[in-house]
């Protein structure tokens, strides 16, 4: 049941990415976060003990609260936040006077001490560090699965965590959440997270395939009886961890909660993924193998009809 | 009746234990002069608890490449900050000539003096190997890596591996100056002149220099990440405030607090008396977690990081649910309690097992690859792995074998309609048979 729609969950989420992209191209991109853009960096002094949330308000009223404000100074009678580039520097210098107005009406003493630019604190260097962490992972986790599994259960597990990926950003890119540097920290959770799922049932494909029924399933049927018996695990620890997340979506604070979305959506993705593509691209993948063989190697075609159950049993490692 | 006894006494022991290293995490032993307080080693990050910014200006922007060379010394700066276990600080780039460097140093960190750390970041490190001519051999650029050890005095000293390149300039040129002396010249300062008695060939060599300790290990760490490609001047060196307010700690504490509240209903309901097992092994887990962060350095909680852990919370349930699920299926095959949680736990441990070595290769990758923020993330994430592992295999586990070793009569206590899975199978062999 879970192989017969799979050209249906496929397209489902080929549509999402798709959808993704083209906001992507219609918004100009990801909206990154003062982390990945930088910006200004504005010293204010206020001459005297202030509560932060003061001047978070004037920036908010300026669409201008892009970072948290911070205490400095002896006394920690300076505040100094950061704020986006706006583009002109006219127009940053009519938001740092309405900021500065702002902040003039509740401490008529600030003072304007600096307004510097400042690069992006998650620099492309992080980003491309990240980057090539994550594909030297999948590397050595396509070795792993392809020593402990096959080789085509690894490849099938690394389509799968790329997906989950590749969701998480369609969607920010959909909602045009804004994103920084926790964003990368989503992903990775993700990452390490979605293949836990996936080889939970490719564990349980194996297993299967040294029984005796085996050798009467196709691959199709073995997928759906392994994602089957796994089916409660999947659904339960799933739950389980979206407890733990959306509370902390719920209650958690506003950067928090930047954090916490992307990895509802990359937990569900990652479930959807593992039950709904996985498995049936690992069966589809040795389906394929096998025929190739047969078509390569034998001339006899007389099991063309997809049943391959020998050489389900022959291809065991 | 024996073995009853036995058990019921062993998970007893093994609550008290539990309440004890509760107590132990939040509040902490004093053992005679030793005052351990795991929580407060946990070292927090800079949206946290605030810290100290250095800002470094260059001191001549028109030399040539002057862009790369910025980006040089910032990647140079980043892996100081890492070297030295502040993997959350962070290195931006200030107007045209300047980077700013943010530190969270604060009363939990291990080093206190904030200009103890900026000189460590920022003095350029340039280290040459001058022949008697006062031609540069090599330079540190040529040393793949450097570590502390002693000279033949018991002083401490930099011992240095050099790069195959780097051992052939040093082979040649302790060929061609034998028995004449090379200096070896740290920020133009000459730091010692050995004389070369004999060919070095094995690319290894030690620097001497009347280092301290600190010193000498500093020397090496700089030598490690790099020299600075530019000479930078300290500029302004402050003290900040948390970025995100103490409610945003207490508010993830409380959020966590409920989520568990909530796991634990699930758990209970769902699984039952298997159930409160694993909610026990999710309390150990969490206090170890705790334990753990507070002593393994390059680790510090900032916000993204309490959020990992408490998601590590929801994943560590994965492995008992993988457990309970497989003892689920052996107890409808008609298996007594006892053996179906046996032959359930040996098949669900291959499953954990390649799971979360999977997990472990992405972590350790993204540990050995990674710089800043997400070496630290991926600290968090090995530690929550082998302590998840733990908490199920082991604390889990043995306290399931416990429970059944109580001999409780109704199986319902295990799972939700066990009497009608049992006859149900019953029904089915008897039919097979007849």
């Amino acid at each position: 049941m879970f192989t017969k729609y799979f050209k249906v969950t496929l397209s489902i989420s080929i549509i999402i990415i798709v959808i993704g992209i083209i906001c992507m191209a219609a918004f100009g991109g990801l909206n990154l976060g003062i982390d990945f853009t930088g910006g200004s960096l504005t010293t204010v002094d206020i001459k005297t003990e202030y509560d932060t949330d003061v001047i978070r308000e004037v920036l908010a009223a300026n669409d201008a609260a892009d970072a948290p404000v911070v205490k400095t100074g002896t006394g920690f009678t300076e505040a100094e936040f950061r704020m986006r580039d706006v583009g002109d520097d006219e127009l940053q210098a009519t938001v740092t006077e309405r900021v500065m107005t702002g902040i003039q009406e509740t401490y008529p003493d600030a003072e304007l001490v600096s307004v510097d630019r400042v690069g992006a604190v998650t620099s492309s260097d992080l980003v491309k560090n990240a980057l090539l962490a994550v594909v030297v992972a999948c590397l050595l986790m396509l070795v792993y699965i392809w020593i402990r599994f096959e080789l085509y259960s690894g490849i099938a597990a690394v389509i799968a965590l790329a997906h989950d990926v590749m969701i998480m950003i369609s969607v920010v890119a959909i909602v045009q959440l804004q994103i920084n540097s926790g964003f990368i920290a989503a992903c990775l959770t993700i990452v390490g997270y979605s293949i836990n799922n996936t080889i939970v049932i490719f564990d349980r494909i194996r297993d299967n395939r040294k029984t005796l029924k085996a050798k009467y399933l196709s691959y199709d049927e073995l997928a759906n009886v392994s994602i089957k018996e796994t089916l409660s695990r999947t659904i339960n620890t799933s739950v389980t961890t979206l407890i733990m997340i959306v509370c902390l979506y719920v209650f958690g604070v506003d950067s928090i909660k930047e954090f916490s979305l992307p990895i509802i959506v990359g937990l569900v993705a990652g479930t959807y993924s593992s039950v709904f593509l996985s498995a049936p691209i690992w069966a589809k993948f040795m389906a394929w193998a096998d025929n190739r063989k047969k078509t390569g190697t034998t001339a006899s075609k007389k099991n063309k009809n997809g049943k391959s159950g020998k050489k389900a049993s022959k291809a065991k490692a | 009746m024996k073995t009853k006894t036995r058990s019921a006494v062993a998970l007893i022991v093994i609550y008290a234990l539990i309440v004890l290293l509760g107590f132990f995490v939040i509040n902490g032993v004093d053992v005679g002069i030793y005052d351990v307080r795991p929580l407060s080693g946990i070292q927090q990050g800079l949206d946290i608890t605030g810290g100290v910014y250095t800002v470094y200006q260059a001191d001549d922007t028109s030399i040539d490449n002057f862009e790369e060379k910025m980006d040089g010394a910032m990647l140079v700066l980043r892996n100081r900050l890492d070297s030295k276990g502040f993997t959350e600080g962070t290195v931006t780039r200030q107007g045209t000539d300047r980077i700013r460097v943010e530190i969270p140093i604060n009363e939990t960190s291990e080093i206190q003096d904030p200009t103890a750390i900026s000189q460590f970041i920022g003095s350029p490190a340039k280290l040459e190997f001058k022949d008697p001519n006062g031609e540069v051999i090599m330079e540190g650029a040529d040393i793949e890596n450097a570590g502390v050890s002693t000279d033949s005095s018991g002083k401490p000293a930099v011992a240095f591996q050099l790069t195959s390149e780097g051992t052939k300039k040093f082979s040649d040129a302790t060929l061609k100056f034998i028995n004449q002396t090379i200096s070896i010249v740290l920020d133009d300062v000459t730091i010692s002149s050995p004389t070369v008695n004999a060919h070095i060939g094995n690319g290894n060599g030690i620097i001497e220099g009347n280092f301290t300790e600190v010193q000498a290990e500093n020397l090496a760490m700089q030598i490690e990440s790099g020299a600075l490609p530019i000479d930078l001047k300290e500029i302004e060196a402050r003290t900040i405030s948390a970025t995100l307010g103490v409610d945003a700690l207490q508010n993830s504490i409380f959020a966590g607090f409920i989520g568990l509240l909530v796991l634990f209903a699930f758990m209970l309901i769902f699984y039952r008396l298997p159930g409160l097992v694993a909610c026990t092994g999710l309390i150990v887990y969490t206090l170890c977690v705790l334990l753990l962060l507070g002593s393994v350095p390059g680790v510090q909680l900032t916000l993204p990081g309490i959020a990992g852990i408490v998601l590590g919370i929801g994943m560590a349930v994965d492995a008992n649910v993988i457990i309970f699920e497989r003892f689920k299926e052996e107890f409808r095959t008609g298996k007594t309690l006892r053996i179906s949680f046996n032959a359930g736990t040996k098949k669900a441990f291959v499953t954990i097992l390649d799971s979360n070595v999977t997990t472990l290769i992405c972590a350790i990758v993204l540990a050995v690859f990674g710089t800043g923020q997400i070496k630290s993330f991926a600290y968090t994430l090995i530690i929550s792995i082998i302590v998840s592992m733990f908490s199920a295999l082991v604390v889990s586990n043995g306290m399931m074998k416990l429970f059944i070793g109580l001999n409780i009569k109704n199986p319902n206590v295990f799972m939700p309609k066990a009497k009608q899975l049992r006859e149900a199978a019953k029904a089915e062999q008897n039919g097979g048979a007849a």
